[in-house]
């Protein structure tokens, strides 16, 4: 992530972002990416807004053009009311908050968030997630996440790395890490008048692999599966109101991608793992 | 390799450094010292010459510049304490240090540095920007003070000033500045060492301890344990002493200030109340002493340059 920004050169390889080496080429590079770290840094003698528009000149921005841009993310982040406050007065969310909003004063073609939702209540994580899924909607801006929250990161990117012990162990969308390192999937079906007798003959059909609840039932995925439970509910007499297959959730694809290349390697995985996608 | 710096982004720097030394009262505080130290160097300054003067101790200098010889007043080492000179020499470093030992170490430790590096921004550009600011305070004060002490010294004797004199002080005034950044730049130098700024500021602070106020009895002991003569040894210590700034700068004070200062003969200079050299002769004297000083400055930003270049910026700073 440090070698994205140029802050740190690589021990070996190459780092390249748009082409060209941000650590060398700083400007023409760094001018394109907006980048927010996990514990947000501000210069506490200047407010939130002095702090953005000092951003804003780096950038070689006009002061009026700044300002505008500024109102514009302090409204969309929420932040408004607090922009003539220092920094180290806002709580974590609203420093994470403008600390995202910093790095978009540039409106860069790259985002790069460095654990954007840690330490961060409910409203915060919503406004931010949800902004980042705006921003990448509407202005077609590549946002790129590190994070161990796997549940954000299923809900608003399209594309994942998995990194285990500094190494890359998968990488693609959701669709091609579940074809490769998916287990069986689960069939879901939603049904109505599913009686205890018919529930425990499904049990006797499928095995441990069924769970039922409040109508749902719910088998582990095998080849035809969807085919065989939907024919054997309807010869029971069940009602099937939806029928679905699905696939193994974010965590238990990462789980499955680093423990195989845990045991391919012989190595432990330990907390430095860490998972990136690009939305 | 680095592009070449745009002034928008450097003044930018600049600017929040001007801003933040304004706001946190340091460059408030550095000038109020600066200026009382300054008034009161001029004052003493004024009393010794008076008591000089008593003594008759100008002799025929005092007929030949008939109002004060403002040269040899600032060049009054024997006012120890508070003179122009002990101001210059001693207390300044402080100052430059007071100011540069955290530029950068502050934004490691406050980890606004790595929002700083992934600005389209070069290090250079940083790194300039940060020198202006430190260059232009720096300068303030290396102008500000003499002309203080001046001005008091000239309220408080009254007399006409004379052309060399002006010229003395002026080029002293330049010397002094650059004595200044010097120390700036060791400063700087150990806020790119250490993440730290309470490390950088000790260090700094040792440095300046050895070099200013030990540094004489560290070479006598050196001079001491390899010298064979007298004469050897004196010759000795003067070159070892000539290995730090300070001393350096304060053979150019001397000269360029105090005519009576005639010249260095094996280690030992050459004093007469009763002889006056010019100013051309002054400088001749000590030009070396200046070469090194600008040298060093110039060796010493490069140095903070190449190591702030390729220094890594982690998550902590």
């Amino acid at each position: 992530m440090f070698c994205l920004i140029g802050g740190l050169r690589p021990e070996s390889g190459a780092v390249e972002v748009f082409g060209k080496d941000p650590c060398w080429r700083d400007p023409e590079v760094k001018g394109r990416i907006g980048f927010a770290s996990e514990q947000p840094a501000f210069y506490n003698h200047l407010t939130v807004q002095q702090n953005l528009v000092f951003a804003g000149r780096l950038l070689s921005q006009r002061a009026q053009e700044t300002k505008t841009r500024v109102r514009e993310l302090s409204e969309s982040f929420g932040f408004e009311d607090y922009v003539g406050r220092k920094p180290w007065m806002l709580s974590h969310g609203y420093r994470q908050r403008v600390a995202i909003a910093e790095a978009l004063v540039g409106d860069p073609d790259l985002l790069i968030l460095d654990e954007p939702t840690t330490g961060l209540d409910p409203s915060s994580m919503i406004r931010i997630r949800d902004e980042l899924l705006k921003m990448n909607k509407d202005r077609g801006m590549t946002i790129l996440v590190s994070s161990h929250n796997l549940h954000l990161l299923e809900r608003t990117a399209d594309y994942y790395i998995f990194l285990a012990r500094g190494t890359v162990v998968a990488s693609g969308t959701l669709g091609e890490l579940s074809e490769k390192f998916g287990r069986e999937g689960s069939v879901v079906v939603e049904t109505e008048g599913l009686s205890p007798e018919v529930e425990a003959r499904l049990n006797g059909e499928f095995g441990a692999v069924v769970r039922c609840k409040d109508g749902i039932v719910t088998v582990t995925s095998g080849p035809g599966m969807l085919t065989k439970v939907l024919g054997f509910l309807v010869s029971n007499g069940v009602i099937v109101k939806n029928a679905e297959t699905q696939k193994d959730a974010l965590e238990g694809i990462y789980v499955n991608a680093v423990g195989e290349s845990n045991a391919e390697n012989d190595t432990a995985v330990t907390g430095a793992s860490e998972t990136k996608r690009q939305v | 390799m680095f592009s070449l710096f745009r002034a928008d982004r450097v003044l930018a720097i600049t600017r929040k450094e001007l801003y933040e030394g304004l706001r946190n009262f340091r460059f408030p505080l550095v000038l109020g010292v600066v200026a009382i130290l300054s008034i009161l160097s001029g004052l003493g300054g004024a009393q010794y010459v008076t008591f000089l003067q008593n003594q008759n101790a100008f002799g025929p200098i005092g007929a030949a510049s008939p109002a004060i010889d403002y040269g040899a007043l600032f060049g009054l080492t024997e006012s120890r304490g508070l003179s122009l000179a002990d101001l210059a020499i001693l207390y300044s470093p402080v100052i430059s240090i007071l100011l540069s030992a955290d530029l950068m170490s502050k934004e490691r430790d406050s980890r606004t540095m790595v929002k700083l590096i992934s600005k389209p921004i070069t290090r250079s550009e940083i790194l300039i920007g940060k020198s202006l600011a430190l260059v232009s305070v720096l300068v303030a004060v290396g102008v500000v003070s003499p002309l203080i002490s001046f001005a008091s010294l000239q309220a408080s004797l009254g007399g006409t000033v004379q052309g060399e004199d002006l010229s003395r002080l002026g080029v002293f005034t330049l010397v002094y500045i650059l004595y200044l950044l010097v120390w700036g730049m060791i400063g700087l130098f150990y806020s790119n060492l250490f993440k730290k700024p309470i490390t950088s500021y000790l260090v700094s602070i040792l440095t300046f301890l050895v070099f200013s106020l030990l540094w004489a009895n560290i070479t006598s002991v050196v001079a001491n344990s390899a010298a064979t003569s007298v004469a050897q040894l004196e010759s000795e210590q003067y070159m070892f002493r000539m290995l730090s700034i300070t001393y350096i700068f304060s053979e150019v004070a001397l000269f360029v200030l105090n005519p009576h200062y005639l010249g260095v003969n094996g280690g030992q200079y050459t004093f007469d109340w009763f002889k006056t050299t010019t100013f051309v002769g002054s400088l001749s004297s000590v030009w070396i002493d200046i070469v090194i000083l600008a040298g060093s400055f110039v060796v010493l930003w490069v140095l903070n340059y190449k190591m702030f270049g390729r220094m890594n910026i982690t998550p902590q700073g």
